[in-house]
């Protein structure tokens, strides 16, 4: 393991340079913290996209179709753009830590709660009818 | 890759959190897909095959753990870690292509 005990370290490629957006690296430990928080936002699309399969799967005897299929498109789209918005955010964040900017508002934290509250909404005017 | 290797001095953890998680969402993207069989009956092929490439993605992020690991602990010792782009766009991706193909299904039934 060479590459290990050797100080040298290889230059940024050109492409990654790119998308990084330049500036200087950043705490490693600010860019490890980068992402784990993506994959936080990616496990909770992952969980939106599991209820939205669920609910459309489950809930026949419970919903009519059209409530079901409206909870499931919902969840279903929350959870695509949440994973969309994650890179995003990734991407935003670390090219902020790069050049010592101010990090970006999380614009998928506002999206994640109007989501959850139209679902709640949707939920509770279907109980309260049924 | 020695066990020396993967020594590091850092109280936060970090190499150690990351990974972590990195198994959790793998894990998850897995149980997820499991969860498209549920459409296996209406689709049979396109849904084992979808269910067959979340699988590989899955699998490929449990294999990469230990070099991964190794490249986080290196970053803490050298002061220097590259950001995982293409690790985290492939990631992104599958998720949205699995949950477009939620979508479609969902359409389609």
């Amino acid at each position: 393991m060479s590459s290990v005990t050797s100080d040298s370290q290889e230059p940024t490629p050109r492409w990654r340079e790119r998308i990084l957006g330049g500036g200087v690296e950043p705490d490693p430990r600010f860019t490890l913290a980068n992402e784990r928080t993506f994959l936080s936002w990616i496990r909770t699309s992952l969980a939106l996209l599991a209820g939205g399969v669920a609910v459309e799967a489950l809930t026949q005897q419970i919903f009519e179709p059209q409530v079901r299929t409206l909870l499931a498109v919902v969840l279903l789209v929350l959870g695509a753009l949440l994973g969309a918005g994650a890179f995003t955010r990734w991407l935003r964040i670390e090219r902020s830590l790069r050049n010592h900017r101010p990090l970006p508002l999380p614009l998928i934290a506002p999206l994640l709660g109007v989501g959850a509250a139209v679902i709640t909404v949707v939920l509770i005017i279907t109980l309260v009818q049924g | 890759m020695a066990a020396a290797a993967l020594t590091h001095q850092d109280p936060g953890l970090q190499p150690e959190r990351t990974l972590l998680s990195w198994t959790r969402t793998s894990l998850l993207l897995l149980v997820v897909a499991g969860f498209m069989l549920r459409w296996a009956p209406y689709h049979g092929a396109a849904v084992l095959g979808l269910f067959c490439a979340a699988a590989v993605v899955s699998a490929g992020a449990s294999v990469s753990q230990r070099r991964r690991l190794g490249k986080a602990v290196r970053g803490i010792t050298r002061e220097s870690y590259p950001p995982a782009i293409g690790t985290v766009a492939a990631l992104a991706l599958a998720v949205v292509v699995l949950t477009a193909a939620a979508l479609v299904m969902l359409a389609v039934t």
